[in-house]
């Protein structure tokens, strides 16, 4: 059902007061605060992005839209449409993997944080498999996901992998949800912008198995790799350990191992380890506190955002969501504290 | 001339990157001598070490194009004409 929003969206109160009033709040009123806070940057990130989006339109939460194309080994997207929501599964494993996967990060993001679909308004969500030959891949094009199939001598595919397909669309989340278009894809805000997505990648992947953060693997990309390559590619427990990865896993896990103009992929491994460590101190599921103080932060970032802002960040999400001087907010702290920010 | 192109980007990061190297003097002749009027035209020995994004996004992936030692590293949005040519041209042969 599509129903029409208003083109135009003010804020009598900005964002900072409505943090200050929250933290000095009781607790119902701290919880209504936060709420219009959410949404005014919500509203905020979605005007930034308003040219990708579908204007004035706005879908029912949990009324999925799903496409998933065959771009038959060629770089046109697309490509030719193989299965629709309402469709049942085909022959194609990967085409059922896209949909399966882009379905329970859907459910996900709807369930745990209230959250129609990657733009919040109920987007499709279309996926295109078998994307040029022996691509080693997978990415969000700021419209659609794209699956390689992997050479098989590297990788082996990519849509086997629910974190792979979490990952990707969370960039999509990113884009929506930080005010000014998502976080730029260079130096510390781009690393964020991966660690974004290798967290709620594995919260997806850790929510979909039901697992704690004691039992979870903390692994991305557990199993996209040849036997003879590695295990996965990143470690978020430990990053750069490359016998729990692979051989050419050079991901830090502490500032002291930062690396100077080094790619977004390597650098990410310091906030992913602080989200590990946030989750372990925090205990239980990681989608019940850790993940909500994480998605909370999105919105109060911007698009230059400095590991250090989103250490302060994820702290005013937790001092919001459980008050000041929170354990929580205590744990947030002493996590960024041990990989050496903040 | 050789040209070789890096290109980096998506979920794997430097883990997946391609790599491709073509011989023009290899090539078919027509190809080849596309390939030699792009390469005329871009004037590498002029063009900036980078033609990067300012604000670029996850879809950006980073190439690097070297002809007979000279390299430009570029995101797509931000390269000339000829160069995004070549690199349709150039991602018409395997990566290896």
């Amino acid at each position: 059902m599509h129903i029409h929003t208003p083109a135009c969206t003010c804020f009598i109160i900005p964002s900072s007061m409505l943090r200050k009033l929250a933290v000095q709040a009781d607790d119902a009123e701290r919880q209504r605060l936060l709420e219009q806070m959410e949404r005014s940057a919500f509203l905020r990130g979605q005007r930034a992005a308003s040219g990708l989006a579908a204007p004035g339109l706005q879908v029912a939460p949990g009324v999925k839209h799903r496409t998933v194309y065959d771009a038959h080994h060629g770089t046109r997207l697309p490509g030719k449409l193989v299965r629709t929501e309402t469709a049942a599964p085909v022959a194609d494993a990967a085409v059922n993997e896209a949909f399966d996967g882009a379905g329970t990060t859907y459910d996900f993001y709807l369930q745990v944080l209230h959250r129609n679909s990657i733009d919040g308004r109920g987007m499709g969500i279309d996926s295109s498999v078998h994307y040029s030959k022996s691509f080693n891949n997978a990415f969000w094009n700021g419209r659609q996901m794209v699956y390689g199939d992997g050479d098989g001598k590297l990788f082996t595919g990519f849509t086997r992998a629910l974190d792979v397909i979490a990952h990707e669309l969370t960039h999509g989340v990113t884009q929506y949800t930080v005010p000014g278009g998502g976080l730029v894809y260079d130096g510390q805000s781009g690393a964020l912008n991966e660690s974004v997505s290798d967290v709620f990648g594995s919260i997806v992947k850790q929510w979909h198995l039901k697992q704690t953060v004691k039992k979870a693997d903390w692994l991305i990309g557990a199993g996209i790799m040849t036997p003879a390559v590695g295990h996965a590619l990143r470690s978020m427990a430990d990053p750069g350990n490359t016998a729990l990865t692979w051989s050419g896993d050079d991901q830090p896990g502490t500032m002291q191992g930062y690396v100077d103009g080094g790619d977004v992929h390597t650098n990410s491994g310091i906030p992913n380890h602080a989200f590990y460590l946030a989750a372990m101190k925090l205990g239980g599921h990681s989608w019940d506190k850790a993940g909500p103080i994480w998605y909370q932060a999105l919105p109060l970032l911007h698009p230059d955002a400095t590991f250090a802002e989103a250490a302060q960040a994820t702290v005013k999400a937790a001092e919001l969501r459980h008050g000041v001087g929170s354990a929580e907010a205590a744990a947030v702290q002493g996590a960024w504290h041990e990989v050496g920010v903040g | 001339m050789r040209l070789s192109l890096h290109c980096v980007g998506g979920f794997t990061g430097p883990a997946g990157a391609e790599n491709r190297s073509v011989d023009v003097d290899s090539l078919a002749a027509n190809e080849g001598a596309h390939v030699r009027s792009l390469v005329q035209a871009l004037d590498l020995a002029q063009l900036p070490a980078t033609l990067l994004k300012a604000r670029p996004q996850p879809w950006d992936f980073t190439y690097t194009l070297t002809v007979d030692g000279r390299q430009v590293r570029f995101h797509l949005d931000a390269a000339p004409a000829p160069l995004r040519e070549l690199v349709e041209v150039l991602e018409r042969h395997p990566p290896g």
